[in-house]
């Protein structure tokens, strides 16, 4: 009997362990350089290049008279 | 590459508040944040003088610097910008700006802050497209990305606020002062003050 109540126990152990393997969570925190943005892109960031002749001739027009 | 720049003409401006109004309507601002503003200084003496105020898209800007969840950041063009969904309101950005340019919306009682609000260069702002409903509702107007300059410069009826890149607005503030020869352009200066210069 209590060979049967210690296989058991141990087939239950077993299950238990399988059961919790997936609910470990690696450890590694986000390590997040101060002073860099960290938000979502913007699509004006990257192209002032573009923008630049547009911007000018707007600038002539309004702001130079 | 274009560094965009504000220079307000203390010579020029005439405390219209135009650019406040152009400003507050353009973007539909909530009631009590104003992302610009006319400081006027001796109001009333002769000589007084009056500047519009808003962020100044600083090269080395101290919001940015000091900001704990770094919701800043800075275009090509050098405009200063920030995430709204990143911005926690702490209020630190606004002890550390000199020029007292973030605004905060009051949401809730006991005077809680909501996420901080700018002038954004009527740049909008990140996380939305471009001239959509929500970069608007969230940031204002883009006229930028319109190719549209500020509309509180555009609308500027004496010209004393410039917006633009910052060679050609001090290519022009240059030729005033020059034009001037060190004196007030004011109409009328001299006839009502009875002063020189």
């Amino acid at each position: 009997m209590i060979r049967e109540m210690s296989s058991l126990s141990r087939v239950g152990l077993l299950l238990v362990s399988l059961s919790l393997v997936g609910c470990t969570n690696p450890f590694s925190p986000d390590a997040s350089k101060a002073g860099v943005y960290k938000g979502a892109t913007d699509t004006l960031v990257n192209n002032a290049d573009e923008r630049a002749a547009s911007l000018s001739e707007r600038f002539e027009l309004i702001q130079k008279r | 590459m274009a560094r965009m720049k504000f220079l307000c003409d203390a010579e020029r401006c005439i405390e219209c508040n135009g650019c406040v109004t152009a400003c507050k309507n353009e973007h539909e601002v909530p009631w009590g944040v104003n992302r610009r503003r006319v400081v006027t200084l001796d109001d009333g003496a002769p000589g007084e003088k009056s500047i519009s105020v808003a962020c100044m898209h600083c090269n080395d800007a101290p919001c940015q610097a000091v900001c704990p969840v770094d919701c800043f950041y800075t275009t090509d063009d050098g405009i200063v910008l920030h995430d709204k969904d990143l911005c926690i309101g702490c209020g630190y950005c606004f002890y550390a700006c000199p020029f007292g340019a973030p605004q905060y919306p009051q949401q809730s009682s006991f005077g809680a802050r909501g996420k901080m609000d700018k002038c954004t260069f009527c740049a909008g702002g990140p996380g939305e497209e471009d001239l959509s409903d929500a970069e608007y509702e969230k940031y204002g107007r883009n006229r930028i990305a319109e190719g549209k300059l500020p509309l509180c410069a555009e609308m500027c009826s004496t010209k004393a606020l410039i917006a633009g890149d910052g060679d050609e607005v001090a290519d022009i503030y240059r030729e005033r002062v020059l034009r001037r020869g060190g004196r007030p352009q004011t109409w009328g200066w001299e006839t009502a003050y009875d002063q020189q210069g």
